[in-house]
């Protein structure tokens, strides 16, 4: 691991300078970033409005705020921001906050992550998928792929619910015992919901939605 | 790969009996595939209005009904639908009637005519991904790819020929300087302000643009 080492404190970043952990992040750490990314005269209240805003933004609703929000919000153009952040919004104003999309998924239930696991899960776990993006191996499959799979396809309320994680449990272990992916029909029965039901969990549809969610596939 | 024979008739289908193209198939593929299915005393006419709504969404909206779909506009309930297709709704109704959700994506757009049956040529491509969803490797990518994480991105527009304009320019540049552009540079050179950018991929750029282009920071 890399450290990168300011005003006498020293962080754990990642070999593109990005912090590990968001938790350890103190406007020390933006201070000292700001002169690597070309930012050569310090910060102002300017850029501190910004990062303030990522921060916040990510404390409250669990993601990284998208660059078209965090103008809007700022009262900021392209330019501007440009100007603010010349290395980019991501490489620039996220990387001074501490906070990317890498940690918009945190904070989900049933994701015992910790910053440190979820960077070792975003540098080094691969998963292999078909054209459609359904897993090519089960056994690739992590609540971590779900999770973001979920958010992808835009799962109404954005995150995967106790129900939802009930069905894809099901589905995993019922893939599991008999080497075959249960029908619909099982799946309602075995979770004792309706089509209405799991409509409103998977709308994207049963393969589509739950069957992918839970890293499997028919053909 | 495989054959199924039924009527002296040959019907190329894959490892699970599956139909691969759409197009090859007729009633007579339906009646030989159906007692394999569980079906040993042939098709009615509920198991045929099905089908052919299946077929017919297909051939209109050039996408395989969801299961929720086909149950609704058939004034079926789960249970009737299960009676009618014991062994499911993509392995029963959908099998037979030679169309599923591989199928959806064939001649679209702008795509027609540049690329021809893509579905086809990519089927057993596989592609590595982070978890995130965007892709390790750059020349993994192709066009299928894209469109088929648009969708599931649920892109509003789909992809139009602006961003496809987007996402050439993504991977010529990543390609010429071994960089991403950042968003930027991006809007400038494609003379777009963030705004357009925010109606093209409302995912955000990385999270957007970027992963649907096969690029990952």
């Amino acid at each position: 691991m890399a450290t990168f080492t300011c005003k006498n404190k020293t962080f754990e970043v990642d070999s593109d300078g990005f912090l590990i952990d968001f938790n350890r992040w103190d406007e020390d750490f933006a201070e000292g970033m700001a002169s690597q990314i070309k930012i050569p005269h310090g910060l102002t209240g300017e850029h501190w409005d910004v990062i303030h805003f990522i921060r916040d933004t990510f404390s409250k609703t669990g993601r990284c705020p998208l660059v078209y929000e965090t103008c809007r919000m700022n009262g900021l153009r392209r330019k501007e921001l440009k100007k603010l952040f010349p290395a980019g919004y991501l490489r620039g104003a996220c990387k001074l906050s501490g906070i990317t999309y890498r940690e918009g998924y945190l904070g989900q239930a049933h994701l015992p992550a910790t910053a440190e696991d979820l960077n070792v899960i975003s540098v080094e776990k691969t998963y292999r998928v078909d054209v459609r993006g359904f897993l090519v191996e089960p056994d690739d499959w992590d609540e971590y792929y779900a999770v973001h799979r979920a958010y992808d396809m835009k799962i109404p309320g954005g995150k995967l619910t106790e129900k939802h994680w009930q069905v894809i449990k099901f589905l995993r272990d019922s893939f599991k015992a008999n080497n075959a992916v249960p029908t619909v029909y099982e799946a309602c029965e075995g979770n004792q919901i309706d089509l209405e039901e799991l409509e409103r969990l998977f709308p994207d549809g049963y393969h589509r939605g739950a069957v992918k969610i839970a890293g499997l596939r028919v053909r | 790969m495989g054959w199924f024979v039924f009527k002296d008739k040959k019907y190329k289908v894959d490892n699970r009996g599956f139909l691969e193209n759409p197009e090859d198939w007729d009633e007579d593929f339906a009646i030989g595939m159906a007692p394999k299915l569980r079906l040993v005393d042939g098709l009615n006419d509920k198991h045929w209005r099905v089908i052919y709504f299946i077929r017919n969404t297909f051939d209109v909206m050039n996408r395989c009904p969801l299961v929720y779909i086909a149950c609704k506009e058939n004034r079926l309930g789960l249970g009737d639908f299960k009676k009618l297709f014991p062994t499911g709704y993509l392995r029963g109704a959908c099998k037979l009637a030679g169309v599923t959700y591989r199928d959806v994506f064939i001649q679209k757009h702008w795509l027609e005519g540049n690329i021809d049956q893509i579905s086809y040529i990519y089927k057993n491509k596989i592609y590595k991904t982070d978890v995130h969803g965007f892709l390790l490797d750059y020349n993994d990518w192709d066009e299928n790819y894209a469109i088929n994480k648009a969708y599931e991105m649920k892109m509003p527009d789909y992809l139009t020929e602006k961003h496809w304009k987007i996402i050439y320019y993504l991977r010529e540049k990543c390609k010429k300087t071994d960089e991403i552009p950042t968003v930027y540079q991006t809007c400038e050179d494609n003379k777009i302000d963030l705004e357009e950018m925010e109606k093209l991929f409302p995912d955000g750029y990385h999270r957007g643009a970027v992963k649907i282009a096969g690029l990952r920071h």
